[in-house]
């Protein structure tokens, strides 16, 4: 047999796999900045969850336990008091509303690397958006950065706060994300003289989406 | 060719506590995979993603009920299809429009999304893809999702046809060893 010739049974299961094969949802590759996005997700939750086990008190009660002389004992204590402080936290955190979801923000070409979360909450009075997005140089002196609502048609634009910066921030909105799925970051500056009906500059830092536009 | 080897032990150990290398490793090798059973179910890039998106975070957010020392794929590929079907059904649900103004290629009127077995094929079919050197997958993509002869392939890359043809055999060598897991067997 010549040796670029593949054996009848290799040309059998390529047969077998040719309308995958020649099916363009198998060749389709994710957009340069998906991995951006999925790293800031779970960057966002992995520091939430590691925030939320440093205050439950694990660390302050478990160090004693290596250094005392009667460790085991000591050591039974911390555990007990870990647990009860768990417990209590657990509590607590029942009355705290947890997001109803998170969305993966990505810098555009204006802050290209630029990965960041906002946590989205619905309260009676609005959505709270908590925002993590660290990086960002902070504007003072009348430039400052505007955080927005968007709907898909990008039609309406509804604006959430302006911040000097927006690592750690939280912001607030009067729609229903469902109905502005697209959260987005801009670049402004007070307009002189100041314009009181002052709109968006355009100039998009970071953006991400709550939830799919249809195409 | 062995089948598309798996991530180290370390790296999914890795992924498991949210290290963020050990994120992207997995996002590289599996990416494809993920993409191509969101795509078989969604036929929409832009839903496809979200249930990437979906996907990744929900297996980072169980990765502690994985079983150490298993492949991630097959759990990756149940996980993408379930998000994908998700999204489908949250789509389901939009405005009504008559059904002759529909784009046929419109995902929503997809009524059944492809079994598990299925999904499963078109990521498998994806890794193997993936596991290729790109001139190879390249001649593969030509040949069999544009419909290219072998001279049709070697002017489009300004290559020899017995380049072509070298390529061609060790690509879908390579392909037939890596799906041969999949072959039917007789019952």
């Amino acid at each position: 047999m010549a040796s670029d010739e593949l054996t009848p049974s290799d040309t059998d299961l390529i047969n077998e796999f040719a309308t995958l094969l020649a099916h363009p949802s198998l060749w389709v590759e994710p957009s340069p900045d998906l991995e951006e996005r999925v790293v800031a997700a779970i960057r966002g939750e992995s520091n939430e969850a590691r925030a939320a086990a440093e205050s439950s008190g694990w660390y302050r009660y478990a160090r004693p336990s290596r250094v005392r002389r009667w460790s085991t004992l000591v050591g039974a204590i911390a555990v007990g008091a870990a647990a009860a402080v768990a417990i209590t936290l657990l509590a607590t955190r029942d009355t705290t509303p947890s997001p109803d979801s998170t969305v993966a923000l990505a810098g555009t070409d204006l802050a290209s690397g630029l990965v960041g979360t906002a946590e989205l909450t619905a309260v009676p009075s609005g959505v709270q958006i908590y925002l993590r997005l660290p990086g960002l140089p902070r504007r003072d002196g009348g430039e400052f950065y505007q955080v927005w609502l968007r709907d898909c048609s990008g039609t309406q634009l509804v604006p959430a706060g302006s911040f000097h910066d927006l690592d750690d921030v939280i912001a607030w909105a009067g729609v229903a994300p469902a109905d502005f799925p697209i959260l987005t970051v801009t670049k402004e500056v007070v307009a002189p003289p100041t314009d009181a009906a002052q709109g968006s500059s355009g100039e998009v830092v970071a953006k991400g989406a709550s939830a799919h536009c249809p195409t | 060719m062995p089948a598309p080897v798996g991530l180290d032990e370390a790296t999914v150990e890795a992924f498991r506590r949210g290290d963020e290398a050990a994120v992207r490793a997995v996002f590289g090798q599996y990416s494809g995979l993920v993409m191509a059973v969101a795509m078989r179910v969604l036929g929409d890039r832009s839903g496809a993603e979200e249930a990437v998106q979906q996907t990744f975070l929900q297996a980072w957010r169980n990765a502690g009920s994985f079983e150490s020392g298993r492949e991630l794929a097959p759990w990756l590929a149940t996980v993408a299809r379930r998000a994908a079907i998700d999204i489908q059904r949250r789509e389901g649900r939009r405005d009504t429009s008559p059904l002759d103004d529909a784009d046929p290629t419109d995902a929503a009127l997809i009524v059944m999304p492809p079994s598990e077995e299925r999904a499963w094929e078109a990521g498998q079919v994806r890794l193997a893809i993936d596991s290729l050197a790109a001139d190879e997958r390249e001649i593969v993509r030509l040949q069999h999702l544009h419909g290219f002869t072998q001279q049709q392939i070697a002017d489009h890359l300004s290559i020899a046809v017995g380049t072509v043809k070298s390529r061609s055999f060790r690509a879908h060598k390579a392909l037939a060893a890596a799906l041969a897991h999949l072959r039917e067997v007789p019952s």
